[in-house]
C-alpha cells in the first residue's frame, strides 16, 4: 500500500525491507513482529493496515513531527 | 532452474498484458557473481535468487526493463539512489528512487513486486480519490518503511 502511494507521488518514499535478510535493521528498528511500519523514522505500528488506516497513521506521524518541532 | 513455475508465469504475464501501461524499470543493486567463491564480508545468500526472480518477472513483458548494478562498482548511482545494502531494487519510470525494496520479494511478498510494477507503470495506483487528495496536499516528504518476512 505504501508503494502505491509512492507510485502516486515522489513525496512518499516507500521501502519494503525483508527483515530476515537484514537483521541489523531489524535490531535498529526494534522489529519484534511483522509487518512493522515505521513512518518518518519516529512513528511506528505493527500489523497490516489498509489504505485508510495507513493514511491515518501518516497523519498521526506528521502531527508527531510538528509536536517534535515545536 | 526457474523460480517461477509455468502457472505463476502465465498469471503474471496475463496481468501485465492487461495492466502495464508504459515502460517501467527494475534497477537491482547487487554484487558481481563470485562464481561460488566465498569471500568473507561479501556473503550474499539472496543476491543470486533475487536477480533470477527479477529477471524472470521482467521477461514476462516487453514493457519491463531490467538493469543490474554492482554496488561496489556503480558507486555514483548507488549514492544517488541512497542504496547501501544488497540485494536492493527500485521500481521506477524514470530516475525516481522512491519505490524501494530490500531483499528478495518471494513467497507472500511476491505480489508486492507485481503491484509495484503495475502501479508505477500506470502512474494511477488503485487508491481512493480521498487518499490522492491527501497525498497531493503533502507539504513535506514522508518516509514509510515496512518490515516484512515472507512465508
Amino acid at each position: 500500500m505504501a508503494h502505491a502511494m509512492a507510485a502516486f507521488t515522489q513525496k512518499v518514499v516507500a521501502e519494503v525491507i525483508e527483515v530476515q535478510e537484514f537483521p541489523d535493521l531489524g535490531n535498529a528498528y526494534q522489529v519484534r513482529g511483522v509487518p512493522l511500519t515505521v513512518i518518518n523514522e519516529q512513528y511506528s505500528f505493527t500489523g497490516a493496515a489498509n489504505e485508510q488506516m495507513l493514511v491515518e497513521h501518516v497523519k498521526n506521524a506528521l502531527l508527531k513531527n510538528l509536536e517534535g518541532a515545536s | 532452474m526457474q523460480i517461477l513455475d509455468d502457472s505463476d508465469r502465465e498469471i503474471v504475464k496475463t496481468r501485465f498484458e492487461n495492466e502495464l501501461v508504459s515502460e517501467v524499470n527494475i534497477t537491482l543493486f547487487t554484487q558481481t557473481d563470485l562464481g561460488g567463491l566465498i569471500v568473507p564480508g561479501r556473503e550474499c545468500e539472496t543476491c543470486a535468487p533475487t536477480e533470477q526472480l527479477l529477471r524472470e518477472v521482467s521477461e514476462t513483458s516487453e514493457l519491463i526493463n531490467f538493469k543490474k548494478l554492482d554496488i561496489r562498482n556503480d558507486t555514483e548511482e548507488a549514492a544517488r539512489c541512497n542504496v547501501s545494502r544488497i540485494p536492493s531494487f527500485l521500481v521506477s519510470k524514470g530516475d525516481e528512487t522512491n519505490v524501494r525494496y530490500l531483499g528478495i520479494p518471494a513467497g507472500t511478498e511476491f505480489p508486492v513486486l507485481i503491484e509495484a510494477l503495475v502501479n508505477v507503470s500506470s502512474g494511477e495506483p488503485k487508491i481512493s480519490e480521498e487518499t490522492k487528495g491527501f497525498l497531493e496536499d503533502l507539504e513535506e516528504n514522508v518516509s514509510i518503511k515496512t518490515f516484512v518476512t515472507p512465508n
